[in-house]
């Protein structure tokens, strides 16, 4: 029986090579553009996302002494989206407490947009803010005395080597190197502090607890109003890329169904003598989905080796290996929907009467 | 229910809905057909041979009455059972010669084999095609066949399984006369050799004279018999 099923796989697909390879490129075609798609929509809302963001753009705030075991434990934590370990301390500025950060590293989020100067490199250096300069009067190139909060040491005094630019978005904290905070506090009170930033689509108290799950000593601070509205923005953003990857699926599902329905009913004759000679519909159904399941595959791999090049020519920021996941992931619900689409158009044509499947092929 | 007739079909009817109205197919028609009998269905086109062979065969289920065989009332089986009771008891030779086309002549006389997990397929089948004289065509695909060496091989497959009945739509009606002749004499010949009943439908009246019944439609409904005793 399996080898005569084989054998109507085999006149399956020979009987209908255009069909089958038009199946082919419909799938490569539909496959691409739902991968690539939804990619690119779900770069284009993060991208929305993060500029609808303040200049310090982090949701959570934890002060511990990081090794890599816990940035490890950290950065695994579902719903992560950035993760970046900073150090800074509390310093007065005549009767004003500000944050004073070390120059962080170079793959940061925060924006450091200079006006004028430039970034801290000596340990007396300092970079200020706009907003401060302009309210306290400090010109590039003078001195600025500021004392720490958390020490009884006297005033230490830096030079201003650089003015961050007012702009929206900008960093508005005054910036140093790390071995000008140590001028402030010593090193071994420097305690670090992870900056997390969120995906939009995790809840703020679920993550906490995930925060908190960890232990270790941590003290975490919650930061963030703003969250909820990116959460709702993408949110909208999420429905519109699940819009159009739904609208892509249902495209494909009918131009497959039509496709199939078309090579069955090229078949429709043979068929009908099958059913007659004592062939049961589910016999039949079998070398149908064999057909489906050679479409897909011979699709999903021309689509593995096509979509890198294309992305790279649309100029998507994505990398290749993420492409990649996302394709094999968006694969199996291909996969899914073109099985469900063969199952109900077998189902729909063996539903025909023997009789009416020889009237119909002629 | 006479358990020894091949098939019985008990007041058949059958109604097909043309455009909103209704076209009785098959008015109330009985008929039996008895083992090793060649029976041969003659009428006008749209007389209802078609259907009632269909009908006859568990291809089509009919609005009114039933069909036995065995002792069973056929469609009152699933599909499974109907299609398994087809394989087992029925053979089917159509006008068009419906050979799968990616199939050798061997392969396609296995398919019914196959379907009833028969022991040694390719013995049988070999068997069959040296009887209707394709022994040496066995692995040629249809499409290097003659169409009356295509319809011995249908004929083949038909037989193979030595069921109790032989369903026969138009069989030469794509054969020339010198090769329909031929054809319906291997088919008498073989289905008297099985035991097996032939239940045919044909335009062709000048094979009559082949049969041991003939059977007029007109309008749905048998309007004639004529048994021809004499023919062996």
């Amino acid at each position: 029986m399996i080898s005569l099923l084989l054998r109507l796989f085999h006149w399956n697909i020979l009987r209908s090579r255009l069909q089958l390879l038009i199946m082919i490129v419909a799938v490569l075609g539909s496959l691409s553009s739902y991968v690539l798609l939804g990619t690119a929509l779900s770069e284009m809302s993060v991208q929305v996302m993060e500029s609808m963001r303040s200049e310090w753009p982090y949701d959570f705030e934890v002060e511990a002494w990081f090794d890599a075991d816990l940035e490890q434990q950290i950065s695994n934590l579902p719903g992560l989206s950035r993760l970046e370990i900073h150090t800074m301390t509390e310093v007065f500025l005549y009767s004003e407490t500000i944050r004073l950060l070390a120059l962080p590293k170079e793959n940061s989020v925060l924006l450091l947009e200079l006006e004028q100067g430039e970034l801290p490199t000596f340990e007396d250096d300092i970079v200020l803010p706009a907003s401060i300069a302009m309210r306290y009067g400090y010109q590039l190139g003078e001195s600025i005395q500021l004392q720490s909060v958390r020490s009884i040491n006297k005033p230490v005094s830096f030079h201003i080597c650089g003015i961050l630019s007012g702009k929206k978005g900008v960093l508005t904290y005054p910036l140093t190197t790390y071995d000008g905070l140590t001028r402030l506090q010593p090193a071994e009170k420097l305690t670090p502090t992870a900056l997390i930033q969120l995906d939009g689509r995790t809840e703020l108290l679920t993550f906490e607890k995930r925060l908190q799950n960890i232990g270790r000593g941590m003290s975490i601070k919650t930061l963030t109003q703003e969250y909820e509205e990116a959460q709702a923005n993408l949110t909208l953003s999420d429905t519109l890329v699940n819009g159009l990857r739904s609208l892509i699926l249902m495209i494909s599902a009918s131009s497959l169904s039509i496709l199939l329905y078309i090579t069955l009913r090229s078949g429709a004759y043979q068929t009908g003598v099958l059913r007659a000679v004592g062939m049961a519909k589910p016999w039949l159904l079998l070398p149908a989905f064999l057909q489906t399941l050679l479409v897909f595959n011979i699709g999903y791999f021309s689509t593995y080796f096509l979509l890198p090049p294309v992305a790279q020519t649309m100029g998507l920021m994505t990398e290749k290996q993420a492409l990649l996941q996302h394709l094999h992931s968006d694969f199996w619900v291909f996969l899914g929907v073109g099985m469900l689409s063969t199952l109900v158009v077998q189902l729909q044509f063996l539903s025909s009467s023997i009789p009416r499947l020889f009237r119909e092929a002629l | 229910m006479n358990q020894h007739s091949a098939v019985i079909g008990n007041r058949i009817s059958r109604i097909f809905p043309m455009g909103g109205t209704p076209v009785h197919a098959l008015r109330e028609v009985s008929i039996t057909v008895e083992p090793g009998e060649l029976v041969m269905l003659l009428g006008p086109s749209g007389s209802g041979k078609t259907t009632l062979l269909h009908t006859l065969s568990g291809l089509e289920k009919p609005d009114q009455g039933d069909v036995w065989v065995n002792d069973i009332s056929i469609y009152t089986l699933n599909d499974w059972k109907l299609s398994k009771l087809r394989s087992q008891y029925f053979g089917f030779v159509f006008q068009s010669f419906n050979l799968l086309p990616t199939l050798s002549a061997l392969e396609n006389v296995q398919i019914p084999l196959r379907l009833l997990g028969t022991k040694q397929p390719v013995k049988q089948a070999t068997e069959i095609l040296s009887r209707v004289g394709l022994a040496e065509r066995t692995h040629h695909k249809p499409s290097q066949l003659s169409g009356g060496e295509q319809q011995r091989v249908a004929l083949a497959r038909a037989l193979v399984t030595r069921p109790k009945i032989v369903y026969a739509d138009e069989p030469t009606g794509n054969l020339d006369s010198q090769t329909s002749l031929d054809m319906m004499l291997l088919l008498r010949e073989l289905v008297s050799e099985n035991q097996s009943a032939c239940l045919m439908v044909t335009h062709n009246s000048e094979m009559t004279h082949l049969a041991h019944r003939v059977l007029h439609m007109r309008d749905g409904q048998l309007v004639e018999s004529a048994s021809r005793a004499g023919v062996s």
